[in-house]
């Protein structure tokens, strides 16, 4: 076989399988039977819809207005902080300047008049 | 078959086939109403029985259906996992058939092909002795031809498709080429193929 005999082999051969792929209605063959057939397959196999928990409105909205889920994990935590070191707070901490040592006591004690039973009394100096 | 349209209609596919895991029924009916046609065509080629491509085309899709569940996105194309599916059922029927009945190699030879004068009995004429002479050829050539000449993939899918490499893909395809000239020679000028 020479090549020019094989290219025309090839050519011949190239055009009638275009030829029949053409006249054929390659995607509108499938009996209407068949494709009821598949079609009852895929539905009876198909996994059932995800069931979703119903929507809270009032706990969302809230927990919307807070920033998300993440924004009430942080508030809850830092109430939990507040109240454990209101109750039990270490004592390094209750003598931090800063927050309720001396500073603070200091201070008030040069802002706020003293109390005493007969009324306020202003140290005038 | 443009292969960016291809591309395109493969994505396509698996959008279907999450949304079908998913439980939606709309997706189940696209999904059925689009690739039964084109599961039962190439059975059909490739078996040469509507009956047997019927049975096949059901079988294939019911494996899809069952498998889309665990379909991960991404880890192949659902056509080219429909066709090698497809090809492998087929392939199991026609080793039982040659089991069954050893003389089915020897396939008559189609009537006579004489073009008429009407060019749609020329087109059955034609599509006639090419379904025959295509179930004479060896199963891997004739599902790299039809792979690649009827459903229009590249040599890259069918070679995943056939599980070898694109160089095997090619010369199956020519080899089988090859052999349908040798086989439709006799025909060329009655089915209007005019050899001068």
């Amino acid at each position: 076989m020479t090549m020019n005999d094989k290219n025309d082999t090839d050519d011949w051969i190239d055009t009638l399988l275009r030829d029949v792929r053409r006249s054929e209605t390659r995607d509108a063959d499938a009996p209407p039977a068949l494709v009821a057939r598949v079609t009852a397959d895929a539905l009876a196999k198909q996994p059932p819809p995800a069931v979703r928990a119903a929507p809270r409105p009032g706990a969302a909205s809230i927990a919307e207005f807070l920033g998300g889920w993440f924004g009430l994990g942080g508030l809850a935590t830092a109430a939990v902080t507040g109240l454990a070191l209101g109750l039990s707070a270490p004592a390094w901490l209750q003598d931090a300047p800063w927050i309720g040592g001396q500073l603070y006591q200091t201070e008030m004690q040069q802002a706020v008049p003293d109390f005493t039973t007969f009324g306020w009394e202003y140290d005038d100096g | 078959m443009d292969h960016d349209q291809n591309a395109d209609r493969m994505n396509e596919e698996a959008s279907l086939l999450a949304r079908y895991a998913t439980g939606e029924a709309e997706a189940a009916r696209v999904l059925a109403a689009q690739l039964t046609p084109r599961v039962f065509a190439h059975a059909q080629r490739m078996l040469g029985d509507s009956a047997e491509a019927e049975d096949v085309t059901q079988e294939a899709l019911l494996r899809l259906w069952r498998m889309a569940p665990e379909w991960r996105a991404g880890q192949a194309r659902v056509s080219t996992w429909l066709y090698r599916v497809t090809t492998n059922l087929c392939t199991d029927r026609l080793r039982a058939r040659r089991r069954h009945d050893p003389s089915i190699e020897a396939i008559a030879d189609p009537a006579d092909p004489a073009p008429r004068a009407d060019a749609l009995m020329l087109e059955k004429a034609r599509a006639e002795a090419l379904r025959t002479a295509l179930q004479d050829l060896p199963d891997r050539q004739r599902q790299a031809v039809v792979l690649r000449h009827f459903d229009g993939l590249s040599n890259t899918e069918i070679a995943e498709i056939l599980g070898t490499s694109e160089e095997a893909v090619e010369s199956l395809t020519a080899r089988g080429k090859r052999t349908l000239a040798a086989r439709l020679a006799g025909q060329r000028r009655a089915l209007g193929y005019d050899d001068e």
